[in-house]
C-alpha cells in the first residue's frame, strides 16, 4: 500500500466515524421527552396520566389555576416556609431553573406550600422576595389543605414508582415538568445539583418541541 | 538605649501573650462551633428520618373525618393524628439554626438550647411514629 492510498483510506474512515457520531448525537437530540405515568390503553389509545384542575392563591393574593398556565409547561414543588432541611436546597434549585428560563415565557415555576395553616399569603411573599422570586413567573400557592395535599398524591404518583417512595412527596425534594397539555414529561430530586442541571436541559428540550412540534 | 530594648521585649512579650491567648480562644470557640454544628445534624437527622409520616398522618386523618364524626373512638384517633401533626409543624416553626444564635446566646445557652430541641424532636418522633403506627 502506497503513501497515497493509505491517506486515503484514513481520510475514508475518519469520514465514516465523523458521520457515525453525528448521526448518533442528531439521533438523541430528536428524541421526544417520554410521557411519564402508567398509561392506560382505552379503545387502542394509549392515554397517560394528566394533572386534574386546580385552584389556589400566590403570594399575591391572587388566584392562580390551570388557565394561569394555559399554554406554558411548568416546574412543580412542594415546600413550606419553615422547613429547616430539604426545602431551601429544593427552592434554590428552583431559583436557578427561573433563571435559566427568566426570558422564556412558556415555563412557569409552581411551589406549593404544604403548611397551609402557618403560610399566609403575606409569609408567602417574604419567602418569595428573600429568594428572589419573579413574582409574575414563580407562583407560591396555598389553599385548601386536603386539595394540596391531593393534588400532590397526583403529581408524585405518576411522577414516581411506588417502591421508589418510602415516604411523602412532603421530604421527597422532587421538581416535576409538566407540559402545555398537562402531562408530566420530567423529574428530579431537587436537592442533587447534577440532576438538576439535567432537568434543565429536559426543560429546555420540552420547551423547544412545544416552539416546534415537529421537531 | 538599655531601657528602650527592655521595653521592646516587654511589649513583644504581651502582645506575644494576647497573640497565644486570642488563638486558643480561636480554637475553643470553633472546637465549640463544631461540637453545636454536629448536635444541630443529629437534631435535623431526626427530623428527617420522621417528616415523610406526616402526609401519611395528615391523609389518615382525612380519612377518619370522612368516616364519622360521632364515633367517640374515631374523634379520639383524630385527635391523635392531628396532634403528632401540630407537634412537628409547631417543632419546626421555633427551630433555628446555631449560626443565627450566635449572636444573641453565649456557648453554654447555645449548647443547652441544642440539648432542649435534641430533647424536643426525640419526643416529636416518638408521638408521630405512636399516632402513625396506633392507625395502621
Amino acid at each position: 500500500m502506497n503513501r497515497n492510498t493509505l491517506y486515503k483510506s484514513t481520510a475514508f474512515l475518519a469520514i465514516i466515524t465523523a458521520s457515525l457520531v453525528l448521526f448518533s448525537c442528531t439521533k438523541n437530540q430528536t428524541q421526544p421527552l417520554p410521557y411519564i405515568g402508567h398509561a392506560d390503553i382505552v379503545d387502542g389509545d394509549t392515554i397517560y396520566p394528566s394533572i386534574p384542575d386546580f385552584a389556589f392563591i400566590n403570594q399575591l393574593g391572587d388566584t392562580i389555576t390551570n388557565a394561569t398556565f394555559s399554554n406554558k409547561a411548568y416546574v412543580v414543588d412542594f415546600f413550606f416556609t419553615s422547613c429547616p432541611t430539604i426545602c431551601p436546597k429544593v427552592s434554590n434549585s428552583m431559583l436557578k431553573v427561573q433563571e435559566a428560563f427568566k426570558n422564556d415565557p412558556n415555563l412557569l415555576l409552581l411551589a406549593h406550600s404544604i403548611d397551609v395553616k402557618r403560610d399566609t399569603v403575606g409569609r408567602l411573599f417574604e419567602y418569595a422576595e428573600k429568594l428572589g422570586a419573579d413574582h409574575q413567573k414563580w407562583h407560591f400557592v396555598t389553599g385548601d389543605k386536603m386539595e394540596i395535599y391531593d393534588i400532590a398524591d397526583d403529581y408524585f404518583s405518576i411522577a414516581i414508582e411506588n417502591d421508589e417512595a418510602p415516604g411523602g412527596f412532603d421530604h421527597s425534594g422532587r421538581l416535576i415538568l409538566v407540559d402545555e397539555n398537562r402531562y408530566v414529561r420530567a423529574f428530579c430530586d431537587g436537592t442533587v445539583e447534577e440532576e438538576v442541571d439535567a432537568f434543565i436541559l429536559k426543560v429546555n428540550q420540552l420547551l423547544s418541541e412545544m416552539k416546534d412540534p415537529q421537531g | 538605649m538599655k531601657l528602650s530594648y527592655y521595653r521592646g521585649l516587654v511589649i513583644i512579650g504581651i502582645l506575644t501573650f494576647f497573640g497565644v491567648s486570642c488563638e486558643s480562644n480561636v480554637a475553643h470557640n470553633q472546637t465549640q462551633i463544631n461540637t453545636q454544628d454536629s448536635l444541630y445534624q443529629v437534631i435535623m437527622d431526626i427530623h428527617d428520618e420522621v417528616m415523610p409520616l406526616t402526609s401519611k398522618i395528615v391523609q389518615k386523618k382525612d380519612l377518619l373525618e370522612k368516616l364519622s364524626s360521632n364515633d367517640s373512638l374515631v374523634k379520639t384517633k383524630i385527635q391523635e393524628l392531628d396532634a403528632a401533626e401540630e407537634a412537628m409543624w409547631d417543632w419546626m416553626y421555633q427551630i433555628k439554626a446555631p449560626k443565627t444564635l450566635r449572636d444573641s446566646l453565649d456557648p453554654g445557652q447555645l449548647d443547652e438550647y441544642l440539648k432542649e430541641q435534641l430533647i424536643q424532636i426525640r419526643t416529636v418522633k416518638d408521638q408521630m411514629l405512636k399516632a402513625n403506627d396506633n392507625n395502621e
